[in-house]
């Protein structure tokens, strides 16, 4: 029969590392039975029969925290064959009072004292044998960090769990000896015997869970309050009282301390904690940290991820990483830039062409991107056709327009492709309306228009001439004659499901449901880790201890915890590893919230929307993206305080009682484990709800009804996609807010893929007019369904705030899921909220913002009245009382 | 006296931990008992938390929960 053997600890006391000692890679992480405390098991290296339960991190057993209740029910269980207790031997008189509620147990207890390095080379001196005869349980020095005396401590640690040598509780006072037996001689019959000091003990101390535990309740109430009266003192007080007495009693005997002088970690402290240096030292921290992971390696990694590895392909070219300058993918992107250029320009003057009535089936064979690989441009039959093409194109007075949204810039130019010298002036007839327009509504520098010739010739902006370009650039030819190409996964998928011969509708399940879905996700993988790793380093290093002692007061007054600020700040570039670092967030209640508010922060995937609305909507001025992190930061300060005053919140008073642990130089396998294991959970997800739900998406968006035949729709014919007919029946949900219509409605789900989306959604539904750029379409559209024109910047601003703060990802949702245990109440909370926060503050946007535009007074401006005044209400309105208080204050009242 | 009475650097008794909520049994957890000796090292930069050293090791405590300490000086 296997052992089993349990191993708790202080936080800080080296715990993981010894667990990972002991495990090497025979671990499994999960989550306890109904609460989201990590569950770790592992077997023992080399020998199945020995396993691992690592109980969380804790300070005591008294039933205040998930973490706490998880380890005393596993420990009174009884399924632990012997407990090893991880003692910081550095902090040995606050480690020992875990010690003496684990003698309780009835359990055999080894205690390993680890870190006796540091103990040594400050100059102290710890004796483990008098240690041990004191306590009558083995003590074993370790150091989990060299893996010095852990294979002394299995073995003693499985011989004590065979000879089941149950420990001696702690001997205290006399008096509190009395009582305790009085107690234990009132507990049930059938009581385990080993087990009756425990429940003594609990019963004592007016313990809630140690009834449910035992499953029967205990009068012992006159032999407390005798207690109670006798030591001037609650129950639960004089047992702590009298766990450290004992623990005093001996210390002195085991441990010399030699107190002059600083540690190194006070000193540390001394510059890090300062009043005056503090802030400045966490702001360059975080600025760091947000520079490396989300700025800096982090975004290459995930354009690597996404553009490479989940895109076309990329060079392996090691140069790339520090500097583009010299590399394949720059002289790659030289030569191909000016060519794709021109194949938009080519593909979309065909398709404005093809509007015209004009026979463009020829002419794509051998230009733009649906053209023969192996089409000869010097044939006679190129010839030919571009003439007659030509011909007609210039006769019918065919002029291509499309705006190309620039995501880094925010900036949107418009180009215009034409041909001849009718269609030139046209085109700048459109070109020069354009800016006129623009310049007339006072929003000057809006759309840059570039003016393409068919002929191949671009107008040059600085000097003003048309110079050439289009078909005549060579095409870029094969990436491998760059440098070392290797092509990205759906390349190679799609090859290989190309070459085996695989049905249309198989091909576009594969190819555009799954391997774009999922790698959509997967492609934050290399950023997650990079953040991952860093948060390591700063958990490990003990530094996340002092930032919650630097920000603590800014952040409890919303309900929050100082380590928010973390998971606010990396929520900003991506929301999935920003839900995931709030799991550093100690207090339940802080992490729910932070989980619930902190994907209101634009991430990097929201900002093309913010762009397109900046720039097509509002000329680019400057206001539209500071506004929108300022409204994801009302939005978490806001939501905070509300929901701060909830019930669901209001029961666990937000303790802050935190240690400050010493500084050390984490380990570089546990900092990479520790990303790892987060990141692994991460790609699991993905590779379950994640798929699940893009393939619906995917599903819905392709497959439609068309001329009464169940088919492929595709892009072309979105109007006729599923989508668009559930887009059409709940579009009137958001006539309140400014945008029904079917259109703006679906991109709200395709956005639930990736925000990405959102943008390219519009593109393709609003795109169906050549001779108008979907951006215009757009604003037509919002026009009609806001009722004025008048309305539209009001609109437009609803339908960017709706999208900001609804509902993130799959990928975000996916971390919310996990990070809440599972489709729990609240994962569904926190969507529920997140839809109806945005759903709320974009009707006040639209409703109150369109007061001053000319909105009638409508139904609707009831309810934003209505909101608002919840709003202020939930804002303003006082704390209730927690029931914990009044429970605490009736056993207070009972001891009085 | 409370703990949040003591100056900086000064080293203090308690005496009695008076009702601070459900914090009160985590202090005491962390070994703020009766007769420990707790020594006040700083404030957070904001004014609060404040940061003690109490059983050999750092420990930071909200001013709201530290004032119901009471304390003597050593």
């Amino acid at each position: 029969m296997p052992t089993t053997i349990a191993l708790a600890g202080n936080p800080n006391s080296g715990k993981t590392t010894l667990f990972n000692q002991l495990t090497g890679n025979h671990q499994y992480v999960g989550n306890w039975p109904g609460v989201t405390v990590e569950r770790k098991t592992g077997t023992l290296k080399g020998d199945k029969e020995v396993r691992f339960v690592d109980l969380p991190g804790i300070y005591s057993l008294s039933p205040y925290s998930n973490e706490e209740v998880v380890s005393r029910n596993y420990l009174a269980s009884g399924e632990a064959d012997a407990i090893i207790d991880i003692i910081d031997a550095s902090n040995l008189e606050r480690n020992l009072y875990m010690a003496t509620q684990l003698l309780e147990f009835g359990v055999p207890l080894v205690l390993a004292l680890n870190q006796m390095d540091i103990v040594k080379k400050r100059g102290y001196t710890i004796k483990a044998k008098e240690l041990e005869k004191i306590l009558k349980v083995p003590c074993i020095e370790i150091s989990a960090l060299k893996g010095e005396g852990v294979e002394d401590l299995v073995h003693v640690a499985v011989k004590a769990a065979h000879d089941n040598a149950i420990p001696e509780p702690a001997k205290f006072s006399p008096e509190l000896e009395a009582f305790l037996s009085r107690v234990e001689e009132k507990l049930p019959e059938g009581t385990p015997e080993s087990l009756k000091r425990y429940y003594a003990v609990k019963f004592f101390e007016r313990d809630e869970k140690a009834a449910e535990e035992l499953g029967k309740n205990v009068d012992v109430d006159d032999i407390i309050l005798e207690a109670e009266s006798k030591f001037d003192d609650r129950s639960d007080a004089i047992i702590t009282n009298e766990r450290f007495k004992y623990i005093t009693s001996f210390i002195n005997k085991v441990q010399k301390r030699n107190l002059s002088g600083l540690t190194m970690s006070e000193k540390i402290d001394r510059v890090v904690t300062n009043r005056i240096l503090a802030l400045p030292i966490f702001v360059a921290i975080i600025t760091l940290v947000y520079y490396i992971s989300i700025s800096t390696v982090g975004t290459y990694a995930t354009d690597w991820a996404n553009d490479g590895v989940f895109g076309d392909g990329w060079f392996l070219d090691p140069v790339a990483i520090v500097s583009t300058e010299g590399t394949a993918q720059a002289a790659y992107d030289e030569a191909s830039e000016p060519y794709d250029e021109a194949t938009t320009a080519i593909d979309e003057y065909l398709a404005a062409a093809d509007e015209a009535g004009i026979d463009t089936s020829t002419i794509a064979t051998f230009i733009g991107s649906e053209a023969d690989e192996d089409a000869d441009l010097e044939s006679p039959e190129y010839q030919q056709a571009l003439a007659t093409f030509e011909s007609q194109a210039e006769a019918a007075g065919v002029i291509a327009s499309y705006p190309v949204v620039d995501e880094e810039e925010t900036a949107e130019t418009d180009y215009f492709v034409y041909l001849g010298a009718a269609g030139e002036a046209q085109a700048q007839a459109l070109a020069d309306e354009k800016t006129a327009e623009i310049d007339a509504e006072g929003r000057s520098g809006a759309a840059e228009a570039t003016i393409y010739s068919f002929d191949g010739e671009a107008l040059d902006e600085e000097t003003g001439e048309m110079v050439p370009q289009g078909v005549q650039v060579p095409a870029p030819g094969d990436p491998s004659e760059y440098g070392i190409w290797i092509p990205g996964i759906p390349v190679l998928i799609g090859g290989g499901l190309e070459a085996i011969g695989t049905v249309e509708w198989l091909y576009n399940l594969v190819m555009d449901g799954i391997v774009a879905g999922v790698g959509a996700v997967l492609g934050f993988v290399p950023q997650i880790m990079i953040l991952f790793f860093l948060l390591a380093i700063l958990e490990g290093c003990g530094y996340m201890a002092r930032v919650t002692f630097i920000l603590d007061r800014l952040f409890r007054k919303f309900g929050l915890s100082g380590k928010t600020f973390i998971p606010m700040l990396i929520g900003t570039g991506c929301g999935v590893p920003g839900v995931m670092a709030s799991r550093t967030i100690e207090s339940e209640s802080s992490r729910h919230l932070t989980v619930m508010t902190t994907t209101f922060m634009p991430c990097s995937a929201k900002l093309p929307i913010i762009a397109l609305i900046a720039t097509a909507v509002f000329g680019g001025v400057w206001w539209v993206a500071p506004c929108a992190y300022f409204m994801g930061i009302a939005s978490i300060i806001i939501s905070g305080i509300i929901l701060k005053k909830t019930k669901p919140f209001l029961g666990e008073v937000t303790p802050y009682v935190m240690e400050l642990p010493e500084y050390r130089l984490p380990r570089f396998v546990d900092l990479l484990r520790s990303m790892w294991e987060r990141a692994w959970a991460f790609i699991k997800k993905a590779g379950t709800i994640i798929l699940a739900a893009t393939i619906l998406v995917w599903f819905l968006s392709g497959y439609g009804v068309y001329e009464g035949q169940f088919m492929w729709v595709g892009d072309e014919l979105m109007d006729y996609s599923l989508l668009a007919y559930f887009g059409n029946a709940f579009a009137w949900v958001f006539a309140p807010l400014g945008w029904a219509n079917w259109q703006m409605a679906s991109t709200v789900i395709t956005g639930l893929i990736a925000k990405e989306n959102v943008i390219g959604t519009m593109a393709v539904v609003f795109g169906a007019d050549p001779t108008v750029a979907w951006s215009h379409a757009y604003m037509q559209a919002l026009a009609a369904s806001a009722g004025s024109t008048a309305l539209v910047p009001v609109a437009a601003f609803s339908f960017m705030a709706f999208n900001l703060l609804c509902a993130p990802c799959f990928a975000a949702m996916g971390a919310i899921k996990r990070e809440m245990g599972g489709f729990n109440k609240w994962f569904w909370a926190a969507i529920g909220w997140e839809c109806g926060w945005a759903y709320c503050i974009a009707l006040m946007i639209f409703q109150f913002g369109g007061l001053a535009y000319g909105l009638s007074f409508n139904p609707g401006t009831i309810a934003a009245i209505a909101v608002a005044a919840a709003i202020l209400y939930g804002l303003f309105r006082p704390y209730p009382k927690a029931k914990d208080d009044t429970a605490d204050t009736k056993t207070a009242a009972n001891a009085a | 006296m409370n703990l949040t009475d003591v100056e900086l650097g000064k080293t203090c008794r308690v005496v009695k931990l008076h009702d601070t909520g459900a914090t009160r049994r985590r202090i005491m957890d962390m070994g703020i008992t009766k007769d420990a000796d707790i020594r006040v090292d700083k404030y957070a930069p904001l004014g609060d938390p404040m940061e003690l050293t109490v059983r050999g090791y750092h420990l930071s405590l909200r001013k709201e929960d530290a004032c119901k300490i009471e304390v003597v000086p050593e």
